[in-house]
């Protein structure tokens, strides 16, 4: 084993299982995927080795094996790890440049130390040095790991970001392919590489390289501020939608409010009727006034408290919250409604504002058909089937309630403005917002019904 | 036949019912049979095992005594196994959940026991719907679309759908219309275009049901539907579309 041939096969191997076990943050050894870095890391700097040790001309061959390493990378992230094929590339990337940086880091050192000629042998004092190399390769691969912490967790769910940097290491990629086979080719391949240990300081290669791991740092640096930067506006936007909802609840409640003072108006009317036929010692219209009024009003009262106990079972608030307001609204106005969830209901996957909205378009069509009827029922349904939840309002319509292709015309409504426009809105809310929504309309035997079902995850 | 299965652990009740059927079959349509009556619900889910292709009506108590198998786990079941199945609840107390069952489980009633006249109008007002919606069933072989919700299969017959348009706004999705509704899901018009064979392709966003056109419209180049509303139809599908109107019709 010649020296050269030495250090690129027993020294530069480490690294090639340090920097994807710590960057994927899996130390957990398992024989299978060590044996693959192992062969891997070996046969590419087998490879290298020959090209450089036996002044090969050929560019092919060092840039066979940069591709060969890249592949090897590629099929252990995306194989092996089943990471996703972007992800697989941006970390393929990431660990040929890290290697990069520990290589080019250490080829001073090994300058200073074996000065030429090479040594002919290798004797055990040379396998000590593997240990200072891999110590820095772990200090370097860990201290990148912490530092990208954040800007790993944007990365992660930000798809247009992954695309970037995608695309960024692939342009790097190439144009250091580029730049390295026209110095190899200017400069003359041997004189560059043949022996590294000679010439360093006129080695354009090496310059070469400590140019571009410093570009490429200042490309990472630039990207992290950048990924500051977007969090701290997504953060500014939550924000805003909080706001939002917040501003709409303030809304419904006084809207609500409004309505539960005309109900107290009705029931002081109610006590002024009362104390009317007692002052007058009518026991007979008493009776009757009690039965044909105060009577039924009283059953759907107690009847109301009752069925709005299912709300308990509704766990996201701002659901919760929605249905309360609207029921409420509709039971304050007289209207007889009731309320069903037979499960418990935690989560349900959609922008919670637009689910807000939409349910509350629904139920404001709903009140306000059941207002201008001034007669009958409002039910609310909400159930769990498979992994997705459904919404189901349903109302009493009037029997001459338009086809609904004409109700959704918008313009359309059936007094003022209203139903026509908060259908059509529905309809573009419903689609515009997520893969897994869909909404089915109909009017049935004098019922109006809107079912609502969100899916889980696709 | 319609199979009319009643699952009620209450010996009374279910000689009550088992009665009204048999009242009904004898009297009215020999054409209907009882084809189980049982205290048991794993008797209801053995026969469905054992009769895989059986369509039918049943009756079922919400209340039975099996904590793991309540009538409404029941109907779940019966659902998943027999998807046309016409399921009616009989309870002793007014249900509180109407609403999803008849969603979740697309009940067909809700008959509150006790009062027996009250109790043979409103089963025999079931059986009569039953057995219509099975009879146009089987001759007809009715087609369903369905549009399948994340785990919760809405089935549309044929022939109440009026088309089918991709949604003006957003890309990915269909509207399905009905003469009394409409179904908002996503899809492609493609791929809607090849589960319906018997629909066509007027326009390149929308596929009709030519049984539900009323007349063409040629001046506008509008096919105008059963409930009166207008679907573009492109000038090159226009005689296309008639020549296909005269022969289906």
């Amino acid at each position: 084993m010649t020296f050269t041939f030495f250090i690129y096969v027993f020294l530069f191997v480490p690294p090639f299982i340090i920097a994807p076990k710590l960057l994927t943050r899996d130390l957990k050894i398992c024989s299978k995927e060590t044996i693959y870095l192992v062969v891997g890391g070996i046969l590419a700097k087998v490879i290298t080795a020959i090209s450089r040790n036996f002044y090969t001309e050929s560019i092919f061959i060092v840039v066979a094996s940069g591709i060969l390493i890249i592949l090897f990378f590629f099929l252990y992230f995306f194989k092996i790890k089943k990471y996703s094929a972007k992800k697989a590339f941006i970390l393929t990337s990431i660990s040929n440049f890290l290697i990069g940086i520990i290589e080019t880091l250490w080829f001073p050192l090994l300058e200073f130390f074996y000065t030429t000629p090479s040594p002919s042998r290798v004797s055990f004092f040379h396998f000590l040095w593997s240990i200072p190399y891999v110590i820095t390769s772990i200090a370097i691969v860990s201290l990148f790991v912490k530092a990208t912490k954040k800007l790993r967790r944007t990365i992660h769910g930000n798809d247009k970001m992954q695309t970037f940097l995608l695309l960024a290491f692939a342009l790097f990629f190439i144009l250091n392919m580029i730049i390295f086979v026209l110095i190899e080719t200017v400069f003359g391949f041997s004189r560059a590489l043949t022996n590294i240990w000679l010439f360093i300081g006129y080695n354009i290669s090496y310059w070469y390289n400590v140019l571009f791991i410093i570009v490429a740092s200042s490309v990472f640096v630039i990207l992290y501020f950048y990924a500051r930067h977007t969090e701290a506006r997504m953060i500014v936007r939550q924000k805003e939608v909080e706001q939002k909802i917040l501003q709409y609840y303030t809304a419904q409640i006084e809207q609500s409010y409004s309505a539960q003072r005309g109900f107290t108006h009705d029931v002081s009317n109610v006590f002024a009727s009362l104390s009317g036929y007692i002052y007058d010692e009518d026991l007979a219209g008493l009776t009757r006034y009690y039965k044909s009024s105060v009577e039924p009003a009283f059953a759907i009262i107690t009847k109301n408290d009752f069925t709005l106990e299912g709300l308990r079972k509704i766990m996201p608030q701002e659901i919760k919250s929605t249905l309360a307001i609207k029921l409420m609204t509709a039971q304050n106005l007289g209207i007889d409604t009731t309320f069903e969830a037979t499960e418990e209901i935690d989560h349900v996957p959609i922008d919670s504002m637009v689910l807000v909205r939409m349910l509350g378009i629904i139920m404001d069509n709903a009140i306000e058909e059941l207002t201008a009827m001034g007669e009958g029922q409002l039910m609310v349904a909400v159930y769990k089937l498979g992994d997705g939840t459904t919404f189901v309002v349903k109302n009493t319509c009037r029997a001459d309630t338009p086809p609904l292709h004409e109700l959704e015309r918008v313009g359309y409504s059936t007094k003022g403005e209203g139903r026509g426009i908060g259908l059509s809105n529905l309809s573009e809310m419903v689609a515009g917002q997520s893969k897994g929504v869909t909404i089915q309309t109909s009017i049935v035997e004098g019922n109006f019904i809107q079912k609502l079902r969100i899916g889980g995850a696709e | 036949m319609l199979q009319i299965v009643i699952c009620e652990d209450i010996p009374k009740y279910r000689v009550q019912m088992g009665r009204i059927v048999s009242k009904y079959i004898a009297n009215k349509d020999s054409e209907i049979e009882i084809a189980l009556s049982t205290g048991s619900p794993t008797d209801v889910l053995d026969y469905l095992k054992k009769h895989p292709d059986r369509r039918g009506l049943y009756f079922l108590d919400i209340n039975l005594h099996d904590k793991h198998l309540d009538g409404i786990i029941l109907g779940l079941k019966i659902r998943e196994a027999d998807p046309m199945a016409k399921i009616v609840f009989v309870t002793t107390h007014q249900e509180a959940a109407v609403l999803t069952y008849e969603h979740k489980i697309e009940a067909m009633d809700f008959i509150v026991k006790g009062n027996l006249e009250n109790m043979e109008r409103r089963m025999v007002e079931c059986i009569i719907a039953a057995n219509r919606r099975y009879l146009k069933e089987r001759v007809e072989n009715t087609k369903h679309f369905r549009v399948t919700a994340n785990g919760e299969v809405w089935n549309i017959p044929h022939d109440e759908i009026l088309f089918f348009e991709t949604h003006p706004k957003v890309r990915e999705r269909m509207i399905l219309r009905m003469e009394n509704g409409k179904v908002d899901f996503r899809g492609i018009i493609s791929e809607v275009s090849e589960l319906v064979p018997k629909f066509y392709r007027c326009h390149k966003s929308y596929i009709l049901n030519p049984g539900k056109v009323i007349r063409i419209n040629k001046d506008t180049k509008q096919a105008i539907m059963a409930d009166e509303s207008c679907v573009p139809v492109s000038a090159k599908k226009l005689s296309e579309l008639l020549r296909v109107m005269e022969q289906g019709g």
